[in-house]
């Protein structure tokens, strides 16, 4: 479903990316893991056609991003860490636009807007502005968005930002149950528990490079560690950089 | 849970349609129209206020354009070449003017926008996303110059013999004038985007700006319009005539849109050549605009 290939970015002499190849087949919920600056929101934004790779290419659905572009973002369901939202629109305007821009209208549509509100329970606000809304709703509009064309592939970045726990354990149980019905989930975060509890394979990326992809017990065994502890596996493969440069941030 | 059938999409729309540009902009107009509906007591009174400054603004001009045509009306053998060189001169700073905000207006809705993470990660087609991007750039940069042009040709139209053809051709005129300023600023700001970085960008449009006020005033000087405006003071009927043997700028889209206003003046059938330039070249313009986009936006 994702498929990197030797994908690259540079910025002058900075390589913030260099020769990341990766697949995540249908089904799987990825996580995608790094310290601050390792390249997760480079590549993310290179999967999602934002930034265009100095080399190597990006398939989404078995699409080439550059070639087919339509086709791949068709495929592609986007959460950037910080979503755009049109303030002065509501909630039910706004799904509306979205479905539009996916080729869908009518009856069809509204039905699907009525579920996906009532999901992310936001249906008794939907004719409501989103500008009057709280961070978490709006967190969870965005996420009923993403849901509006049933997106083969969903990329999220830092999904639980902002949410309440009622709110990320709706999000963590959509996320599953997305995944249980063959679709495949690409999440960068840095909520280790959360990767740890929901990711079916995890990625680390550190100076631009996956320097460690694997399930737990894989990334266990490369760590060299005991326990099933993602915060020290993390830890230990990038040296408490990621560590250092959090209690920085 | 509405994720565990999903239906079956219907198929996908791809290609460029003016349906799609549509689609795009409709976040702004429902945008527009729901600020309107939640307008509080002091958004009204700001709106009025705002209005109402306007409306002043716009009865200045037109009362200075009317006593200038009715002066000029005075000079019986003078009137026509007169006439002919104000709106020669008004052409042209209503091009210059729309040209300077277009590529100020460019870089904001096409390049800096918000919403434009969104957009460009779906599905739509990049010469949509660029058709859309250029009517909200020429709504966003046209709509004040094409505002206060209208008392400027009203008061051509009150001291013309026929008022009506003559607001039918500045419509003629002014559309095209639109079209073709909007569509090479949003071309200079393209360029400019795909050799330096946003912010240097922003830094040179500023430099731009006040290039432009040169611009405009040296296109002005060159009509030379104060000596026209007291031709007694002009001896030589030779020379007063020379006053029009300046460099006439007539490759640029403002003479030809002089030459339509002229006639309509004049209450004369609107002349072809200009007319088949004007929209010629607004309908070229789009096109090259579109071409670039696709190759550099």
């Amino acid at each position: 479903m994702i498929r990197l290939e030797e994908l690259a970015k540079s910025y002058g002499s900075h390589e913030a990316v260099k020769n990341l190849s990766l697949h995540v087949p249908a089904g799987e919920l990825f996580g995608f893991l790094g310290p601050n600056g390792a390249g997760k929101t480079t590549t993310i934004k290179m999967i999602a056609g934002l930034l265009q790779p100095t080399s190597g290419r990006v398939l989404l659905g078995g699409h080439d991003l550059k070639r087919e572009p339509v086709q791949a973002k068709a495929a592609l369901g986007f959460i950037p860490d910080r979503p755009f939202l049109y303030e002065k629109l509501s909630a039910n305007e706004f799904l509306r636009f979205i479905g539009g821009i996916y080729g869908f209208d009518g009856n069809g549509l509204e039905s699907r807007i009525g579920e996906l509100l009532e999901l992310v329970e936001l249906s008794h606000v939907r004719a409501e502005l989103i500008e009057s809304f709280s961070h978490g709703m709006k967190q969870r509009l965005v996420m009923a968005a993403a849901f509006v064309h049933q997106p083969k592939v969903l990329v999220v970045d830092e999904p639980m930002v902002g949410l309440d726990p009622k709110g990320a354990r709706l999000i963590k149980k959509v996320f599953r149950e997305y995944c249980d019905t063959g679709h495949t989930i690409f999440v960068s975060t840095h909520t280790l528990d959360v990767a740890q509890e929901l990711c079916d394979r995890i990625g680390i990326i550190m100076n631009g490079e996956l320097i460690a992809c694997g399930t737990m017990d894989e990334l266990e065994n490369h760590a060299k560690t005991e326990g099933h502890d993602l915060e020290e596996i993390f830890l230990k493969l990038t040296s408490g950089d990621g560590f250092r440069e959090s209690e920085e941030s | 849970m509405a994720f565990a059938n999903p239906r079956k999409a219907e198929p996908l729309r791809f290609e460029f349609t003016p349906r799609q540009v549509i689609a795009l902009l409709v976040p702004s107009w429902q945008s527009f129209r729901n600020r309107r509906r939640s307008a509080g007591k002091s958004d009204v009174f700001r709106g009025l206020l705002f209005a109402f400054v306007g409306l002043v603004f716009g009865l200045f001009v037109f009362g200075g354009f009317y006593r200038m045509l009715l002066y000029i009306g005075q000079f019986a053998e003078f009137t026509a070449p007169l006439t002919h060189q104000v709106l020669a001169t008004t052409s042209t700073f209503i091009l210059t003017l729309l040209f300077a905000s277009t590529v100020v207006t460019a870089l904001s809705t096409q390049y800096l926008s918000d919403d434009l993470s969104l957009l460009v990660s779906s599905p739509i087609s990049l010469p949509a996303l660029y058709g859309s991007r250029l009517v909200l750039t020429a709504l966003q940069s046209s709509w004040m110059v094409v505002l206060f042009s209208i008392p400027i040709y009203a008061a051509f139209a009150f001291t013309s013999p026929a008022p009506w053809q003559f607001l039918g051709a500045a419509a003629l005129a002014l559309a095209p004038l639109v079209v073709i300023a909007v569509a090479v600023g949003s071309m200079v700001t393209s360029v400019l985007m795909a050799v330096f970085p946003a912010r240097r960008v922003r830094e040179m449009l500023v430099l731009l700006a006040a290039l432009f006020v040169v611009l405009l005033v040296f296109l002005i000087r060159v009509q030379q319009p104060e000596k026209l405006l007291n031709p007694h003071s002009i001896y030589d009927i030779s020379e007063f005539f020379a006053a029009f043997q300046t460099p006439s700028a007539s490759l640029l889209p403002s003479s030809w849109a002089t030459s339509l206003l002229i006639a309509g003046r004049r209450a004369q059938p609107l002349p072809f050549m200009p007319l088949a330039l004007l929209w010629s070249t607004a309908a070229a313009t789009t096109v090259l605009g579109c071409w670039l986009a696709r190759a550099i936006y």
